[in-house]
């Protein structure tokens, strides 16, 4: 794929957050997890693994579990200024928004794979913080799923994976307890068209061959930032 | 389904590899933009997007920030050398007499604002347990920094990760003049590859994809990931080798 084709489906990539609940080919769902399996890690260490969920009364299982996990998010999220709560939590949970997607993706990471890199990691961490490279890995794995299922026309959503409902999760799928529970790709045919979502622009993000102060963002030029995001990112919360 | 652009992509994801000596050759007219552009589009949790970036082709800055690598590395290289032979990670193995970007002549450094991690829920912070609280942070910035990397194999170019430790990210803020709230996590080397690096190693698809339940069959123990971690050292030192094998 050159250049052209990749930016393409960066830009046309969706979060879809309402599925079809026709059923995924299994040779597509290997397709995005091959696509994960070549993803780039630190010292190569690979730390993935991936359980897909198809069975429907599993499924079923894992987004009940997720309720009380939900309720916690919405109670705290209610501390907040209501024009800055997260769009999901503007009301009390009800059901998630990837509920009728055939196939779930749970994305496991082994932490004992980072022993891969160097020891020094522990100790003078780098990449913003311990378990930076870690975490960097399993995202960098995640995302190529999400532009895979994109490339083959699926929609899918990331659904980041609270350490309660890790933990109900675990129990449900008979995941061992050595392994982290990092995220669920949602995948299935696309329900609706969401709209081109909010980016800032390429100049206020890109710098020459030293900082740019005159880009700096304050901290209340931030709060600007997250009010005009959460009016800008609205849309793409409804579901079409 | 759509096979051909799923090929291509699969295409990509594997043609890209991990350059560790470049030639000096500038990168062609409009590559930096369209491999910014790739990971301005890249996902983040509530679409953050925490990132901004500061591309470097001044030589002598380059220069300046190849310089300041070795200090940090004196103290990577001590730490490493407690280790087994076998285990010490390759780069590490001797002490390095010059950096394996030190040719590039592209280095885009990734910066990232946590401030604006305040687009996620407030509850991320406090019920993430095992899990670090910022890591829907942490994603944002390795989907960008991710997408840099492809879009450098795109385009023809070669790239490395390289990764910015506490120590090293002090010398680079005062270099580039970076303001102290945001924080420097990695940089990407960019140029023409100076030779062919061998064929990546991958564990197999069989062994990562369970269906429906964890298939406790492929549990691996502790002293499984450590036969593991010698094998995956066999099998990926040649790939630290900056040059031509058969």
């Amino acid at each position: 794929m050159q250049i052209d084709g990749f930016l393409k489906l960066v830009r046309e990539r969706r979060s879809m957050r309402r599925f079809k609940t026709d059923a995924v080919p299994r040779e597509c769902i290997e397709n995005i997890v091959e696509a994960a399996r070549w993803a780039m890690s630190g010292a190569n260490a690979q730390p993935w693994e991936f359980v897909a969920v198809t069975d429907a009364p599993l499924r079923r299982r894992i987004i009940d579990a997720s309720l009380e996990a939900r309720r916690e998010v919405y109670a705290m999220e209610r501390e907040r200024l209501p024009e800055l709560r997260h769009s999901h939590y503007h009301h009390a949970p009800m059901s998630p928004n990837f509920e009728d997607a055939p196939v779930l993706i749970v994305v496991l990471g082994d932490r004992r794979t980072y022993q891969a890199t160097v020891l020094a990691a522990h100790y003078l961490n780098g990449e913003g913080g311990t378990d930076a490279t870690y975490l960097k890995n399993i995202a960098n794995a995640t995302q190529n799923m999400h532009l895979a299922a994109a490339a083959t026309g699926l929609g899918s959503q990331w659904i980041s994976v609270s350490y309660i409902w890790g933990q109900a999760i675990k129990g449900i799928l008979n995941i061992p307890e050595v392994l982290d529970v990092h995220t669920i790709v949602a995948v299935g045919y696309p329900a609706y068209q969401p709209p081109t979502p909010y980016r800032r622009q390429l100049k206020d993000i890109l710098h020459y061959n030293a900082y740019d102060k005159s880009k700096y963002r304050s901290g209340e030029d931030v709060q600007q930032f997250l009010h005009t995001l959460r009016q800008r990112t609205e849309a793409a919360y409804k579901q079409g | 389904m759509d096979n051909e652009k799923m090929d291509m992509l699969l295409g990509l994801i594997k043609k890209r590899r991990s350059i560790r000596r470049f030639k000096p050759d500038a990168v062609p007219e409009g590559s930096i933009d369209k491999m910014l552009e790739a990971a301005r589009w890249a996902m983040s949790g509530a679409n953050a997007q925490p990132w901004e970036f500061i591309v470097v082709m001044d030589e002598a800055t380059r220069k300046k920030i190849a310089d300041s690598w070795f200090e940090p590395h004196r103290e990577m290289f001590a730490i490493e050398q407690t280790r087994t032979a076998e285990m010490r990670l390759p780069p590490l193995r001797r002490f390095a007499t010059k950096t394996s970007f030190a040719e590039a002549p592209l280095l885009i450094a990734a910066l990232a604002d946590r401030r604006v991690h305040q687009a996620g829920t407030l509850a991320e912070h406090y019920l993430n347990g095992t899990l670090a609280p910022d890591a829907s942070f942490m994603a944002g910035i390795a989907n960008a920094t991710q997408n840099i990397h492809l879009a450098a194999a795109a385009l023809g170019l070669g790239s490395q990760w390289v990764s910015v430790t506490r120590m090293w990210e002090s010398a680079i803020r005062r270099i580039l003049e970076i303001p102290e709230v945001l924080e420097v996590h990695s940089i990407a080397a960019i140029g023409y590859p100076d030779y062919q690096p061998p064929a990546a190693y991958r564990r197999p698809l069989s062994e990562l994809m369970h269906t429906e339940k964890y298939d406790r069959s492929r549990y691996r123990s502790t002293g499984d990931i450590l036969s593991y971690l010698r094998r995956l050292r066999q099998a990926t030192t040649p790939a630290y080798e900056p040059r031509n094998q058969t």
